[in-house]
């Protein structure tokens, strides 16, 4: 498998739209790489540029130390996977998985060799004579994959494959999505908007906004140490809560608290005294007893977890994440307090852009 | 000259046919079909003729039931069906049995058509006008033409059925194993890549490395 390298890539649109600004990534042999973000972030746009079907506006894209940044689409030695599937629905399973192969006018043994070799994978043996249409769309979307799969491609692309499915075939899919990268060692460029999959999958995230990387990093990396308040926001369920305030007299100071700062917050916001920042902490770092006061609005118990929804000082809204099963009633008065360790400061977005993680 | 297939590939050549449609057999009978069908325009084109009779309207009946016959068998030879193949047979049997009535006929009482106002798609350019043979041998020809395709039709389908029963047979007994043999094959040719990739000489780059 190959490396890809993408530098400095940028999209603009006939109009001058730009929904790319400067994208740069090194994808190692073997990689997961997966492109998480909003609606509208960039992330399909890019994945686009790099199968070949949108034109890279500026930047460079090489594969395998071959320039393919003008390469046309089918020279590129890559197999996309859609979200709608994109099978074709008068052809059988099997049909649909030797297309490819067939158009290139390869040797039908071999054709059979590939196509059974990847319906075993993809536990699709006994689907081959069947149409698309009798298929489940999880099913389907193995099929999408076992199509790209017996080209035996440089990269794999696959732009939000699971997008279309029930939660809990998504959950399978994952599962198996992870299993499949582990026994081809594929090299893969994967986009979603869902963190989940982005968590759980990746290698590496590459978290975009507006066109812009936030962060590349490996999922744990973005999850515990994000680099701006977009990443502190996007990655995380629920996402990290945000308190604006200041920095005064060695403690961090809002509208709703006074969170006294320990000697290594104190050495991350030198140069801060008296200036606004942001505090922020993930629900599941938000411990019961505490300085600070929440008015309890809703409480739900998940099984392994409860969130309960509040207002702190009866104003700002939070929420936080305990292991053990609650019973909070609207109106409860709890003590909270945060677990200093896992606590985030930020500097104030300016803009459109986030701001620059502190600690 | 055909390439000798080791065990392996004979079983991935046969487990092919579980997934692919017997084409060559369906289209054959198809072709049977047409040629069928340009007898029938030349026969039921002759306004003027003796055979403008009541028998003319079972010939159509019958010929409507060859043509749905051949359809629905090549559909079922398609499918590696062994039973559409008799089927074929027997059709094929019967178009060439259809020879001895009209074409024969035709011929052997000399039977004169306006060949003037003879307007059919089963023939296009120069006829001799003084001899009406030339249609009813025309005729002939397709019917023989439908025969032979549907012979090769029946013939073909009934080998391949044949050959997928038995493999069928094999593969439930357990004698064949088809992702053994996609897995035994996909080694050999790692291994032959491999072998390929030292034998193969080094470029200059590499020779001056070396």
């Amino acid at each position: 498998m190959p490396e890809v390298n993408i530098r400095h890539l940028d999209k603009i649109y006939d109009g001058g739209v730009q929904a790319v600004y400067d994208f740069n990534l090194d994808i190692h042999d073997g990689e997961f790489i997966v492109l998480v973000g909003p609606s509208g972030c960039g992330k399909s746009t890019t994945l686009r540029m790099v199968a070949g079907l949108e034109d890279i506006t500026k930047g460079e894209l090489v594969i395998d130390g071959k320039d393919c940044t003008r390469m046309p689409p089918k020279d590129r030695d890559i197999a996309m996977v859609f979200q709608n599937y994109a099978l074709y629905g008068h052809m059988t399973i099997y049909e649909n998985m030797a297309f490819s192969l067939t158009l290139r006018k390869e040797d039908k043994m071999v054709i059979h060799r590939k196509v059974m070799a990847a319906a075993e994978i993809l536990d699709l043996k006994t689907q081959l004579n069947k149409k698309p249409r009798q298929l489940s769309g999880g099913q389907r979307q193995r099929v999408a994959m076992g199509r790209a799969i017996v080209r035996n491609p440089k990269l794999f692309l696959f732009d939000e494959p699971l997008s279309n499915l029930d939660a809990q075939l998504r959950g399978s899919m994952r599962r198996e999505l992870m299993l499949l990268h582990r026994r081809l060692n594929a090299t893969i460029m994967y986009v979603t908007h869902d963190q989940t999959e982005a968590l759980t999958l990746a290698d590496r995230i590459v978290c975009m906004s507006m066109g812009h990387v936030q962060q590349i990093g490996k999922p744990i990396d973005l999850y515990d140490h994000p680099a701006n308040t977009f990443v502190a926001t996007f990655i995380g369920l629920p996402p990290m809560n945000m308190f604006n305030g200041k920095v005064e007299g060695g403690d961090f100071v809002c509208d709703w608290f006074r969170y006294p700062l320990d000697e290594r917050q104190l050495k991350a916001l030198e140069g801060y005294d008296g200036k606004e920042v942001i505090l922020g902490v993930r629900p599941e770092n938000i411990v019961k007893d505490g300085p600070v006061s929440l008015s309890v609005t809703n409480n739900e118990n998940l099984g392994m977890n409860t969130l309960v929804h509040g207002k702190v000082a009866g104003q700002k809204n939070i929420v936080c994440k305990f292991a053990e099963w609650s019973h909070y009633k609207f109106g409860d008065e709890i003590r909270i307090g945060f677990d200093a360790e896992k606590v985030h400061f930020f500097e104030l977005p300016s803009g459109e852009i986030p701001g620059k993680a502190l600690l | 000259m055909k390439k000798q297939l080791s065990a392996n590939e004979q079983i991935i050549a046969n487990d092919v046919m579980r997934y692919k449609k017997n084409t060559l057999a369906s289209a054959l009978a198809l072709l049977g079909l047409v040629f069928n069908c340009l007898y029938f325009t030349v026969l039921y084109a002759m306004p003027k003729s003796e055979f403008t009779t009541i028998s003319i309207g079972f010939s159509v009946l019958l010929t409507l039931v060859v043509l749905l016959t051949i359809f629905l068998s090549s559909e079922g030879v398609k499918g590696y069906n062994k039973k559409f193949a008799i089927v074929l047979l027997v059709v094929a049997v019967f178009q060439i049995l259809r020879i001895f009535y009209y074409p024969l006929m035709g011929i052997r009482d000399n039977l004169l058509i306006d060949a003037d106002s003879l307007h059919t798609i089963g023939y296009f350019g120069y006829y001799p006008h003084d001899s009406s043979a030339f249609f009813f041998t025309l005729m002939l020809v397709y019917l023989l033409a439908s025969a032979a395709c549907l012979i090769a039709s029946a013939v073909w389908g009934w080998i391949v059925a044949d050959r997928l029963e038995k493999f069928q047979a094999k593969l439930d007994s357990g004698e064949a194993d088809v992702m053994e043999a996609v897995r035994q094959l996909n080694a050999e040719e790692e291994a032959q890549n491999k072998n390929n990739a030292q034998a193969a000489p080094l470029k200059p780059a590499e020779r001056e490395v070396q």
